[in-house]
């Protein structure tokens, strides 16, 4: 999914710059008119073979005529193609390479533009603090400054910076600004994918300021081309403006689990809509895309607890001492230092990643609860002295943390200044087991002993109540773990009945 | 002399026209012809009712050609080769004989027949001159010869002749200005006698309301007659004056005559034309007076016999219809039958008297188009002529040398330009050459094609306007560049406005060798800016949901159609008009193409609902691609010109700041939106106006970030705003937005 946005960002860009470049002429040395002509087969070739998944092919051709051409007008057009190229080939260092030779030896083109914007997108990847996102935009926000509208008049470039501004100023939590970054963006005459990114931008970041009738609109122009913002949409639909009691219409089994299902304890999802799922019994877990496929499986996998997805897209499960991306291995363990002692984290329960990296960890069966940051280290245990039994926890869209704590029957937010406030209390739970949060930041409590799901808004307002018995028939049996999706449909992990249950 | 020269800018646009309109626009290949021929085109005195019946044309030549041979004879009289005349006078003498019976034939044949004499006896033909003279005695015996110019010894045969043929009489007349014919010719009345040939001839004497004498006489060569010749009043005199000559008089429906200018013409009269008539009995007769386009005048007179009366003089009213021309643009031309009248600078309603009979009304407001009108005048009626500009479309011409596909583009070009709502001006006949002359230059258009820059705001062509402006005016000009010299494959035809305002151009690229119906493009992208300034009004946005089975009613605006006919916010539309709709792209696709006030039917979940489209305004959106800026910005100025008032003023100046947003005129999109009143409502309006501001002001520099960001604020406070239509996107997340980056 990812790579096929980037794919496609590249393309736009190029596009931009290939068209600016011929409309205005450069102050390039004298060529004969053969000359000419040939540079400007070279590069269509070049063009032809990347646009034909051949980079590779693109690439040599590109370089043929930066080499053998070094003075025609094409060579920063033939280096952008360099560096898409490969970005295409996932050469991080080869793609940055090309991209900088642009600004260094043609910084007033276009293509100096979209290199730029090439650079950023590393950079935001590669970012593990907010410090380091903030230098990006920062760097990002010379780009409109540098390529004025009124020089470079469509300038995709220009666009894509404000974009990705707004998109690392929403991580940021800094809503305003990604408001305006956003709609700078919208330029006169900007059109496909960068307006549909800015459109669904503005309307996620209206959406966090709790404008969900504007947010929708935009949302609606963009989702054509930007598939969360249909998710979006459903949610929307499905908690704003259908009847509260008839949120969920149905129930029904989840046929294909990537594998036999025996007893079912973990479910995570993402916004898109792909699902983990862990069980016990086989025991193994497995990634389901939004279609339903198999993406991923590990079979075996013991131990595994209370899967998610972390912000890059990658999934993870707890494991008891440690938290575990179970399809490609990497584990990862932690350390608290308090007071001068250190101790081993064990006896995971549940862990969630911030929406910067960092890691907030439930330990020693929910006694305990840490913080780390992206590296592992140890950065504070954010509940002090309270006593609290922390089960579950899940991000919700402003970055706060949601905990549930099983000791006191209570949904907990804790907010990025490490501020702490109680969503709810509710003394009726017998065991509160499982949390879950929508994109709307709803929140949903699974009382594994009352089989009942409580639905919340995000201010505590209580929304609805299910189970045992579903919409559409199904009754719960032993559920011990739910998520939600982006479109707000409910996972349920039911061991007792071996099946994972989706409440549409 | 240039054409240039020949269209300067001191003459007025419709002179300007007139030329064009006459000559084809041969804006590019002046001739000399064409400023004559214009130059007698043009007009620039006000019409003068019924002067062309006063000026006649001068009556055609009775003896045709006799006169100059005449001349020619006598030429060759006076010169060395008298000889050579002698032919020439028997040329002239054998024609006239044709004319026995023309008054005027008599002195031609007189002359003629003298030099022939002369000649004759100046070659020693003497019995030839004799004849002649002989001849010329009996045609015109008061002729005498000049002995100043005459030999002697002709001088005296001459008067031999005489005394042998001619005789007079002397007459006594009483009254004296009596008229006397001879033989039926009336000859003048001196106190010498009146020379006669010899023989018998009929004496006549008449005068208005006195008996007749009349007596045949016998003429004695060399010998005088006297006679006393007395009339006696018979009858009444009736005199009648009219202004004009040529006024048809019947008495009791008798017929009596047409008034004539006197002789001679009376310089201090006002009613110069004269008639006067006798054989009226005693009694009260009634007088008639018609003239040709002119209204009849009749009078009644009580004469005794012979009395002498005079009937007032009498001034014929023209026969007139009057045109009331409304809704006259200011500084607009107005010509009626291709003549220019003069009119207030602003008058917005002009009244004229006209003959009756068809008529052309043109009105020529420059840019702003033409309009032109036939009507049928009727006497003493009014007649309403109700101005309404077309647009005036030039088409400059096609530029490539692929004749092939030159041909193929005009040949689609010109019957679309010609038809719809625009005025063509002229057919194409411009080369590349031509068009490079007024700054077309088509390497940069091609070149500009090539770009493939859907943003055509920022290709000008300033100067090219106001060359045309000044040389050739128009509402819009069209050209079209061929993609190549050899073979096209497709042209890239461009419009853009006359001025004043901003000169940008719109495009659109078609294929030349396709079955598309490039017409359609042309007309939808070039020429179709501003036929509408409304559009159907739902009153509700959707979305789509995965939760759905259709499109989701997001928002229903207060008052709206939507909002009356009970559509709420959640409800899901699975069919309209009977068209099932799975996604808001579909239900788009079923609303689209309706008519304001259409009854839509919907099928929602939870039931059917009737829903009449309303009526919302339409602004165009500056950042679209393919929409007809330049055709708009005429029609805008069309409607503000007619004041009309079915387009509201804001709706006018919002459409007009779209159009120099898009032609990035930061400056005058201030100038124009600042001081405008729009209401603050729901749908477009005061936000949407303090939106489009904010964008100019914030493009105008970081000296007026303040200001724009205060509009920015002010277009947020309205949470029901919304941007281009009454169902378009919300202003207020936007304007809040570029609120809050200003503030940064």
């Amino acid at each position: 999914m990812k790579a096929r946005i980037w794919t496609f960002v590249l393309l736009a860009l190029m596009a931009s710059a290939s068209a600016l470049a011929v409309a205005i002429p450069s102050a390039g040395a004298p060529e004969t008119v053969q000359t000419n002509v040939a540079v400007q087969r070279l590069f269509d070739r070049a063009q032809m073979l990347f646009n034909s998944d051949d980079p590779e092919g693109a690439i040599r051709e590109a370089t043929v005529l930066v080499e053998q051409f070094a003075t025609s007008e094409l060579v920063d057009e033939a280096l952008l193609l360099i560096a898409n190229s490969q970005v295409a080939l996932d050469n991080e260092a080869a793609a940055r390479e090309a991209a900088e030779r642009i600004g260094n030896t043609h910084p007033r083109t276009a293509s100096a533009a979209a290199a730029t914007v090439i650079v950023a997108r590393y950079d935001i990847d590669a970012s593990t603090s907010m410090a380091a996102l903030r230098k990006v935009r920062e760097e990002l926000s010379r780009l409109p400054v540098l390529f004025d509208a009124a020089t470079f008049p469509r300038l995709e470039a220009r666009s894509a910076a404000m974009v990705l501004s707004g998109e690392i100023s929403l991580r940021l939590l800094e809503i305003d600004v990604a408001e305006s970054e956003y709609a700078a963006a919208m330029e006169p005459g900007i059109s496909g994918e960068w307006l549909a990114r800015a459109q669904v931008g503005l309307g996620t970041a209206l959406l966090r300021s709790g404008e969900w009738v504007a947010a929708a609109t935009l949302l609606q122009r963009g989702a054509a081309d930007v598939p969360i913002a249909r998710t979006l949409l459903s949610l929307i639909h499905r908690h704003r403006l259908g009847p509260a009691e008839n949120a969920w219409q149905q129930s029904r089994i989840l046929a294909n689990v990537g594998g036999r299902l025996d007893k079912p304890t973990g479910l995570g999802a993402s916004p898109e809509g792909e699902l983990l799922i862990v069980d016990e019994g086989v025991p193994f877990a497995a990634q389901l895309r939004a279609d339903g496929n198999v993406a991923a499986r590990q079979n075996p996998l013991s131990g595994a607890m209370k899967p998610w997805f972390g912000p890059d897209g990658v999934a993870y499960v707890a494991m008891r001492r440690a938290i575990l991306a179970p399809f490609s291995r990497d584990r990862q363990t932690f350390t608290t230092n308090e007071a001068g002692r250190t101790d081993e984290v064990d006896n995971i329960v549940s862990a969630a990643h911030g929406p910067l990296g960092g890691i907030l960890v439930a330990h020693d069966g929910g006694d305990k609860l840490s913080r780390f940051d992206a590296s592992g280290s140890y950065v504070s245990s954010p509940l002090g002295s309270r006593r609290f039994k922390i089960v579950d926890l899940d991000v919700d869209t402003q970055g706060r943390f949601l905990l549930l704590d099983q000791r006191n029957k209570s949904v907990l937010a804790l907010d990025t200044d490490q501020a702490l406030e109680t969503l709810v209390t509710v003394p009726r739970w017998r065991r509160p087991e499982a949390l879950a949060v929508d994109a709307l930041g709803n929140f949903y409590v699974l009382d594994r002993n009352e089989k009942r799901i409580d639905a919340y808004s995000s201010d505590g307002t209580s929304l609805a109540q299910l189970g045992p018995s579903l919409p559409g028939g199904h009754r719960l049996d032993d559920p011990r773990d739910l998520a939600v999706d982006g479109a707000g449909n409910i996972y349920l992990a039911d061991r007792g009945g071996s099946v994972v249950v989706i409440l549409e | 002399m240039r054409y240039r020269e020949a269209m300067r800018a001191d003459r007025s646009p419709s002179e300007r026209r007139q030329l064009l309109v006459a000559h084809g626009l041969m804006l590019f290949a002046a001739t000399a012809l064409v400023f004559a021929t214009a130059a007698q085109a043009q007009q620039t005195q006000p019409m003068e009712l019924g002067a062309q019946s006063s000026q006649q044309a001068g009556a055609a030549d009775p003896l045709p050609g006799i006169q100059t041979l005449l001349e020619q004879g006598e030429a060759l009289f006076n010169s060395a080769d008298q000889p050579e005349s002698i032919s020439v006078f028997s040329d002239v003498i054998v024609r006239i004989d044709a004319f026995s019976d023309s008054i005027d034939a008599v002195p031609i044949l007189a002359r003629s027949l003298s030099y022939r004499a002369q000649a004759l006896f100046n070659l020693g033909q003497e019995s030839e001159a004799e004849a002649d003279m002989r001849r010329l005695l009996q045609v015109a015996p008061w002729r005498r010869l000049d002995p100043t110019l005459v030999s002697p010894k002709l001088i005296e045969l001459f008067d031999a002749l005489r005394a042998d043929i001619v005789g007079e009489i002397a007459l006594t007349l009483s009254p004296e200005t009596a008229r006397v014919y001879v033989d039926g010719r009336q000859v003048e009345t001196t106190l010498e006698p009146i020379a006669l040939a010899e023989g018998l001839h009929t004496l006549n004497v008449q005068m208005l309301g006195h008996t007749t004498y009349r007596r045949d006489i016998e003429i004695v060569a060399g010998e005088l007659l006297t006679i006393d010749v007395l009339l006696e009043r018979s009858s009444t005199i009736v005199t009648v004056r009219t202004e004009l000559p040529g006024a048809k008089v019947t008495v009791d429906g008798r017929a009596v005559g047409e008034t004539n200018f006197e002789n001679p013409h009376d310089p201090s009269t006002s009613v110069p034309a004269i008639i006067t008539f006798d054989g009226i009995e005693g009694g009260t007769h009634r007088i008639e007076i018609t003239r040709d386009g002119y209204r009849p005048h009749s009078g009644e007179i009580t004469v005794e016999n012979l009395g002498e009366y005079r009937l007032d003089p009498v001034k014929l009213r023209r026969l007139a219809g009057t045109v009331v021309i409304q809704r006259l643009p200011a500084g607009a031309d107005l010509l009626i039958d291709d003549r220019v009248i003069n009119i207030p600078a602003s008058s917005g309603t002009y009244e004229i008297e006209l003959a009756p009979g068809p008529h052309t009304i043109t009105v020529d407001a420059a840019s702003l188009g033409s309009f032109s009108n036939n009507i049928e005048v009727m006497d003493r009626h009014q007649h309403e002529v109700n101005v309404e500009l077309r647009p005036s479309v030039y088409f400059l011409g096609v530029v490539g040398d692929d004749d092939v596909g030159r041909a193929s583009l005009v040949e689609v070009l010109e019957p679309i330009l010609a038809s719809g709502r625009w005025n063509q001006l002229a057919l194409p006949q411009r080369d590349a050459d031509d068009l490079a002359s007024i700054g077309l230059q088509i390497d940069a258009l091609r070149a500009q094609a090539r770009s493939e820059d859907p943003r055509a705001g920022h290709w000008r062509f300033e100067e090219t306007q106001k060359l045309l402006d000044s040389q050739a005016p128009a509402s819009l000009y069209v050209f079209a560049v061929l993609s190549d010299d050899l073979v096209a494959t497709h042209a890239e035809i461009w419009a853009f406005p006359g001025g004043p305002g901003p000169a940008f151009g719109d495009h659109v690229r078609v294929p030349l060798d396709s079955d598309e119906s490039i017409g359609t493009r042309i007309n939808t992208e070039l020429l179709d800016g501003g036929s509408s300034f409304t559009r159907p009004w739902l009153g509700a946005s959707f979305i789509d949901s995965i939760n759905a089975s259709g499109p989701v009613a997001l928002s229903v605006s207060p008052s709206s159609p939507a909002s009356e006919a009970g559509l709420s916010p959640g409800d899901v539309v699975v069919a309209v008009n009977g068209i099932s709709v799975s996604t808001t792209t579909e239900l788009e696709l079923a609303l689209d193409g309706l008519a304001i006030d259409a009854q839509v039917e919907f099928r929602l979940t939870i039931g059917n609902i009737s829903i009449p489209l309303g009526k919302s305004v339409q602004i165009v959106d500056p950042d679209s691609v393919g929409s007809p800026f330049a055709s708009l910005l005429i029609a805008v100025r069309q409607l503000r010109s007619a004041e009309d008032s079915s387009v509201p003023e804001w709706v006018l100046s919002l459409n007009e700041a779209a159009i120099l947003l898009r032609a990035g005129e930061w400056e005058q999109v201030v100038r124009l939106l600042r001081p405008l009143q729009v209401p603050e409502r729901g749908g477009v309006g005061a936000s949407m106006a303090s939106y489009w501001l904010g964008l100019a002001l914030s493009e105008l520099g970081p000296d007026y970030a303040g200001l724009a960001r205060d509009s920015f604020e002010l277009a947020a406070t309205n949470r029901d705003g919304r941007l281009l239509h009454d169902d378009g996107p919300l202003v207020w997340p936007l304007a809040r937005a570029r609120a809050r980056r200003l503030q940064r």
